[in-house]
């Protein structure tokens, strides 16, 4: 694991703490807003899994390692006792349901409110067998998404990561409906890692399957707009930052280099609706759809034979942390749009970072 | 537990015989509330220490009432009351020892178990072993058990109370408050013993005729009931003040 995104997810998650306790009110983009449209993470984390289906395990193992960490220490800071849920096994369901209840709405529900990421509910206990089950409506994981299966491993992780922590033992978790899938709301089943029937469903879960997402469609409704869930369809840069770190911090550099050319095809489909829902083919169309989607402040111009683009508020890097692997999927999206809406191709001459912006010059391929 | 040693003499004797039912009374409720947030093997846990608190609670007031109405069958009664209450206790031991895992003791936790166990053998044995003139009467066979019996339970409980130390470096997975209560049965039952041995090596230590040499084990006793009240209590108000501490750091 990466040391210095295990800290940037900290930090996420601190910011989150300190926000739902109304200790800090930091925009951290002064133009764009703190939130952006759910095509966004599901853009870009989608496509990864399409490309690799293995990542689900990825993203599932980290995330669930964050969450246990940030869970533990989240626990500590609001002074909570270490033994709150002392012998939990024995404890009358009533008892363990209202209390439980409470300390997620409170804190957990909480945060994920405020991110915009769904609505958490713990809506059963089997005590007998450590079992818990969670409803997670608005999932921002997958809410305008059609697919085959379900796909909300960051949230699954996350879950079992944050009960976990809370009751000092190792648990999983996997989805037993999706709204990817027609549901009306998420629904996780967690419990003890080595309870049979859940380690072994998890790892049904997990186990790589080929995904065939139409993302195409799914940018379509974004441009116009549709709503796609009651708290409407942005989500906060918090919640990006934590799934496209969650994505790549098992393998930083790999995931660098495959994400570059899965980012380019990307853009190359995304050209295609662009040209359709805007009406124009110019690079223009770049500016107005990144501004519409509220994740960067882009602009592109002509230099010579050159295209320039420079970008600010970009919502990988509007974070301390300035690491290059965050953003390589955008520059092969970039890439991949500015070669299909030109009908040319181009290599990428220049990359340089700086403040949470990012300047490309990209020269046409000799 | 300062104001038994601060008090005259002639009220000393009656703050202990009301304080001390008192707070054992108040234990046998607490424990029966706490029970209540429990099922299974932990509800029986606290279901017996309740008996055990209010049984002890009800003979500490009933028995020098009818000490004169029972003539012969003083002693029986007392041995028969005294047996039901150690069965409740060790009824209390056995299902904490389902729920406490002691298998998972670390070395220096074994360490302090078999020190614990010698420690506690020889105060239960010693008295019988040196002294001439040991007959087997009621009396004798009543205190021969009551020693054996509270040496046993301070051997059982002793590992509890290492385990929540352990615990407490390491993942803190035991309970604070449920460590007091066993703390409070093991300090009013260890520490009499601990103290009639000190008595004993250094006769000098209080004053000839001192009625302090009777008034500490009784301090000693309402101490460790209070110990027990207080660990229930807080074990009682546990959920409510953990949410106010979130609730308060979350403003």
């Amino acid at each position: 694991m990466d040391t210095e995104m295990e800290k940037l997810i900290d930090d996420i998650w601190n910011s989150s703490l300190n926000k739902i306790a109304s200790k800090e009110s930091r925009v951290a983009r002064p133009s764009l807003g703190d939130e952006l449209d759910l095509s966004m993470p599901q853009g870009r984390t989608l496509s990864l899994l399409a490309a690799n289906p293995s990542l689900a395990a990825l993203i599932y193992h980290s995330a669930y390692l964050s969450a246990n960490r940030n869970a533990y220490i989240i626990m500590r800071k609001l002074n909570m006792p270490p033994d709150y849920f002392w012998k939990f096994e024995f404890w009358p369901k009533e008892r363990a349901l209202e209390t439980m209840q409470r300390v997620i709405n409170r804190v957990f529900t909480a945060i994920m409110n405020q991110n915009k990421e769904g609505i958490l509910a713990l809506d059963d206990i089997d005590i007998e067998h450590m079992r818990f089950v969670i409803s997670f409506r608005d999932c921002a994981e997958c809410a305008g998404i059609k697919a085959q299966k379900a796909i909300c491993y960051y949230h699954a992780a996350t879950f079992a990561g944050i009960f976990s922590a809370l009751l000092c033992k190792d648990m999983d978790g996997y989805e037993t409906k999706c709204m990817a899938n027609g549901d009306n709301a998420c629904i996780f089943v967690l419990g003890k890692k080595d309870d049979p029937e859940i380690s072994v469903k998890t790892g049904n879960y997990l186990a790589p399957t080929k995904l065939s997402i139409k993302m195409a469609e799914r940018m379509s409704e974004s441009l116009h707009g549709n709503p796609l869930r009651s708290t409407g369809n942005m989500v906060s840069i918090q919640y990006y930052q934590l799934m496209i770190t969650n994505s790549i911090i098992s393998n930083p550099g790999l995931f660098a280099s495959s994400s570059i050319n899965i980012g380019q095809e990307y853009g190359m489909r995304l050209a295609d609706v662009l040209r359709d829902f805007y009406k124009e083919s110019s690079l223009g169309v770049i500016t107005k759809y990144y501004n519409q989607m509220h994740y960067l402040d882009v602009s592109v111009k002509e230099s010579g034979p050159d295209i320039e683009i420079e970008i600010k508020e970009c919502a990988e890097l509007s974070s301390v942390l300035q690491k290059r692997e965050l953003v390589s999927f955008l520059l092969g999206e970039l890439h991949g749009l500015v070669s299909a809406l030109t009908g040319q191709q181009w290599t990428m001459k220049e990359k340089s970072f700086g403040g949470n912006g990012l300047f490309i010059r990209l020269s046409p391929k000799v | 537990m300062i104001a038994t040693l601060l008090l005259p003499e002639k009220l000393t004797g009656v703050y202990i015989a009301v304080i001390e039912p008192l707070a054992l009374l108040i234990g046998g409720i607490m424990a029966i509330l706490v029970a209540r947030l429990y099922a299974k093997q932990l509800k029986t846990t606290f279901v017996f220490l309740a008996i055990y608190l209010t049984i002890y609670a009800l003979a500490l007031v009933i028995i020098p009432l009818i000490q004169n109405n029972l003539g012969d069958y003083f002693g029986i009664f007392v041995l028969s009351v005294q047996l039901v209450n150690y069965a409740a206790l060790v009824l209390f031991c056995v299902y904490l020892l389902k729920v406490v895992d002691i298998r998972k003791l670390d070395v220096m936790g074994w360490v302090m178990f078999a020190a614990t166990f010698l420690v506690s053998t020889f105060l239960a044995v010693y008295p019988m072993l040196f002294y001439n003139g040991w007959d087997l009467t009621l009396n004798t066979l009543s205190f021969a058990i009551v020693r054996i019996m509270d040496a046993l339970l301070i051997i059982i409980l002793m590992p509890v109370i290492w385990l929540y130390i352990q615990h407490l470096k390491a993942q803190q997975k035991q309970s604070l408050t449920f460590t007091l209560v066993i703390a409070g049965i093991v300090i009013s039952t260890l520490f009499d013993y601990l103290f009639q041995t000190l008595i004993l090596i250094f006769p000098n230590l209080l004053p000839t005729g001192s009625h302090i040499v009777e008034v500490v084990p009784d301090m000693l006793y309402i101490f460790g009931y209070l110990v027990i009240v207080v660990g229930l209590y807080a074990h009682l108000k546990q959920d409510e003040w953990g949410f106010q501490m979130i609730d308060k750091m979350l403003g």
